[in-house]
Parts: C-alpha cells; sequence; structure tokens
C-alpha cells in the first residue's frame, strides 16, 4: 500500500509519537495546570516544553503567544471571530479552502466585507492585486501559505509586507506548510499563524494551534470558548494573559505529547533537508506524469513555487474513477474530488468534478513514486 | 550565634505567577542555573487559586528575581514564610 493522502493527514506517524503518546498516557495522564501534585506538573512541562518546541520551530519569541487548538480550522475561527467587528473589510485569494471561506462568508452575512482576489490557473498569486484591493476599511489580509489542492505557495512574504507598510493585520494558513517550509513568523510579517499538528508537523489528528504575533492586543482578542484555565480560579471573567485567554477548558494532552514529539522530529530532521527530500520527490513525480498524454496536471511546474501536494485528472475518467483504480488495481490511497476548497477548483478551472491529489510526505520514497508513475501509466491505457 | 539549618527549615519565600506557562518557564530558568526550588500548590493561605507556585530559600530570592527578570518572566507575588509557618506579602514584584 502507497500512502499518498498527507496534505489530509500525514501517515505514518515517527515511532517517537506513537512512544511519546503512551509514556503520557502510562506515566503522566494528569490535567496541567490544574493541581500542584506532581503528575499534573509533568504534564504541564509536557506542554510548555511543546510551546517551546514550536516557537523554536516558527521563531517566535515568546511561546505563551502560541495556543493550542484541535486543528488549523479551529486556528482560523478563532483568529477571524476573535478579531474582526462590523464594517471591517476583508481581503483573501480564490485558492483558500473551506477552513478559510466558510468562517469568512458566514461574517460576510453580520456585515463584514469581503473581497477575494483572483489567482491565476496554476494558482499563484500577483501581490500588487492584494494592494489594489486595500480600502481605507481593511483590516485584515487571510491568505493560504500554499493551496491544499494544487500545492501552490502563495507570496506570503511579500503581502506580509504590503500588510505592515498599510497597518493591517496578516493571517495565514499554514495547515500544509507548518513543518515542510521555513517560516519565521515575523520576518513573514505574518501576525497570526494557524497551523496543523496532524500534517507536516506529524502529531496525530485533534491537535494545531495559532501562533499571536506580538502587534496583537490579546486584551482585545474574543476568545472563541471561555472556561476553566487552571489560574486566577477567583474569579468569573476569563483571564486577559496568553495562553490561558484562549485556552479554556482540559487540553488534549496526550496529543500535545505526540504532537511535540513531532515537531521534535522535524525539527531534528531540520525543514530544510525535509522540503529538499519533498522536492526531489515530487520533481520526480512531475517529470514522470508530463510524459503520459492522457493525464493533466495542475499547479505551477517550477518546485520553487509548490509543495509536495499535487492535482491531476485523467482526460478519460472522472476523479472519483481514477482514484478508485489506484486503489483496488495498485494499493494506491489518495484523495478526489473538491478537497473542501471549491474556490481553488474554480480558480484552476475544475469544478465541479474536481481532481485526483497526491499529497507526499517525507516517508514516502522513490519507489513509490515510481509504481504510482507506471500505475498511471497504465491505467492511461486501459481505455 | 545563628544555627545553620537544613534546606527545608530554612527561610523560604514563594513566588506567585500568572499562568502554568510562566511557572513552567520560571521553574527552568531557575533550574538551569542550579537555583534549588519546589514546585508547591499554591498556599491556601495567600490564594483559593488551584494552581502551582515556586517556593525557594530567602538566601536565592534576589538572584532568582534577577534571573527572571532578565528574562521577562514576572512574578505576580512574592510571599516569605514568616518563623511561625505563616506567609506574609512581600513588596510587590513588577519587572
Amino acid at each position: 500500500m502507497i500512502y499518498f493522502d498527507n496534505a489530509a493527514t500525514s501517515w505514518p506517524k515517527p515511532p517517537q509519537v506513537k512512544e511519546a503518546m503512551n509514556r503520557f498516557m502510562e506515566e503522566v495522564g494528569a490535567n496541567p495546570g490544574r493541581s500542584g501534585h506532581v503528575l499534573s506538573i509533568e504534564a504541564a512541562r509536557m506542554i510548555y516544553e511543546a510551546r517551546e518546541a514550536l516557537s523554536a520551530l516558527f521563531h517566535v519569541k515568546d511561546s505563551s503567544r502560541i495556543v493550542f487548538t484541535l486543528n488549523a480550522t479551529e486556528s482560523i475561527n478563532l483568529a477571524l471571530k476573535g478579531l474582526l467587528k462590523y464594517k471591517d473589510h476583508v481581503i483573501t485569494s480564490s485558492m483558500e479552502h473551506n477552513s478559510v471561506m466558510r468562517p469568512l462568508r458566514d461574517l460576510e452575512k453580520r456585515g463584514i466585507a469581503l473581497t477575494v482576489v483572483p489567482c491565476f490557473e496554476d494558482g499563484t498569486l500577483d501581490p500588487r492585486e492584494v494592494e489594489k484591493q486595500i480600502q481605507s476599511t481593511t483590516r485584515m489580509i487571510v491568505l493560504n501559505h500554499a493551496s491544499n489542492v494544487t500545492g501552490t505557495l502563495l507570496p506570503v512574504r511579500e503581502i506580509g509586507k504590503i500588510a505592515r507598510e498599510y497597518n493591517l493585520l496578516f493571517l495565514v494558513d499554514a495547515a500544509q506548510t507548518a513543518g515542510a517550509y521555513p517560516m519565521e513568523v515575523d520576518k513573514d510579517g505574518i501576525d497570526l499563524l494557524a497551523f496543523s499538528g496532524h500534517k507536516s508537523l506529524y502529531g496525530p489528528q485533534g491537535t494545531g494551534g495559532l501562533v499571536i504575533g506580538e502587534r496583537i492586543n490579546e486584551k482585545e482578542m474574543i476568545p472563541l470558548k471561555q472556561g476553566g484555565t487552571g489560574s486566577r480560579s477567583e474569579f468569573e471573567e476569563q483571564p486577559d494573559f496568553l495562553p490561558d485567554r484562549l485556552e479554556s477548558g482540559t487540553p488534549n494532552g496526550v496529543g500535545i505529547a505526540g504532537l511535540l514529539a513531532g515537531v521534535q522530529f522535524v525539527l531534528e530532521k531540520g525543514v530544510e533537508q525535509i522540503r529538499q527530500k519533498e522536492i526531489t520527490l515530487i520533481e520526480k513525480l512531475i517529470k514522470g506524469l508530463k510524459e503520459i498524454p492522457q493525464v493533466k496536471l495542475y499547479g505551477p511546474e517550477s518546485h520553487k513555487d509548490r509543495m509536495a501536494t499535487l492535482s491531476f485528472n485523467f482526460t478519460h475518467l472522472s476523479p472519483s474513477d481514477g482514484a478508485s483504480h489506484l486503489e483496488k488495481e495498485f494499493g494506491i490511497l489518495c484523495r478526489p474530488g473538491l478537497h473542501c476548497a471549491p474556490a481553488a477548483h474554480h480558480t484552476i478551472g475544475t469544478f465541479p468534478e474536481g481532481t485526483i491529489r497526491f499529497g507526499l510526505s517525507i516517508f514516502n520514497t522513490g519507489t513509490d513514486i515510481e509504481t504510482a508513475i507506471q500505475a498511471i501509466s497504465q491505467i492511461s491505457k486501459e481505455r | 550565634m545563628r544555627e545553620s539549618r537544613p534546606f527545608d527549615q530554612a527561610m523560604k519565600c514563594v513566588f506567585i505567577f500568572e499562568s502554568i506557562h510562566r511557572v513552567m518557564k520560571a521553574e527552568k530558568l531557575l533550574k538551569g542555573k542550579g537555583i534549588k526550588i519546589d514546585l508547591v500548590p499554591v498556599p491556601r493561605e495567600i490564594s483559593s487559586d488551584c494552581g502551582v507556585a515556586i517556593e525557594l530559600s530567602t538566601d536565592s530570592e534576589k538572584e532568582a528575581c534577577l534571573l527572571l527578570g532578565e528574562n521577562k518572566v514576572s512574578i505576580l507575588e512574592c510571599y516569605a514564610r514568616g518563623p511561625e509557618g505563616r506567609f506574609e506579602k512581600k513588596v510587590e514584584i513588577k519587572i
């Protein structure tokens, strides 16, 4: 079996992730920050170390400004609903996932103005098109770091500069890039970085987070939920400091233990090295598929503009039929359809049928790619 | 002449922090510098909070305060444990 659905969630995970989760369940297991006993303190230490490891990865100075969530979707919702106010104008791109589009379309009904800047057919975006849309009421730019459909990288650093120049908030959805592409929150001009823990950070599902940049006043940020934090228990009001303000209720301790092990794995390997390996794999895949006339590829050709996620279609098969052949005849697991990103499929011209998507990870091999190219070649000759 | 006392009977003080995150950061910094500390539940006399505090010998208090200050870990409150075990709030430290 070959697993090519890493853009949805990575699998397998490094063995140390499972070991860390097991160790947490067997030896720690307590509720962090809720008590002074030895196990509660051990759980709090682990969560602190997880924030520190993520700070090292994203170059965040103060790790208390990283809050844990269930996934990137929750992080994006927290950023948008916690900061946007009635009549604020927001700019986003036409390559966004529904994790951005759905909350924004909902906020639009509640009085927020939205501009969706069109991207090119390969998913790339001209930063000047974003700048042109800035108005006096513009408060935030929201951007996918890389498309979950085509793997296209969007010009985060250039748009970060524009956001700083116009004093706008800049929210980046790094679900597809965190751990697989180097990033420095402040240097890249990012105010809010939403990441998922279970993709290229190799943590378990149910982990993610939001980096709250130094330019954000956390006291003005409205939490998605309020409740127990273990701190200031004598008061019935939510604390105004981070991370407690935005983290209520018992955290996903076992999940964060796994995420910490995943982030340590990434830090040990090195993001640059991970990217180099993934680029080698995706270039090999693109080169092989370009030779097959019955296959149409989407997204940019140059590795500089992309992640190791690729969308393609057979000219004679629907995406779901193609994926079905790949699984049943060759044991290749991938994802057909719209990938929760209708806007992106409109942009690349594949709505409503969608595409077949291969999402690679560090655990894929050159042999996996060769097998896939042969399989696709064979399927393309079947009719 | 003053009797020398072992650590657990020495004059102690308790640092209270805003959040468990800061307690953990302070613990790592202080232990990293070899300052002997204990993590203790916030004493009931101080607060009804369910959090954790750092207890240390008053001999290390100044060094600890400086180290935490340099690293921007603000101590919310500092208490000294008097000879009868009662806690007395010291001048509020805001770094």
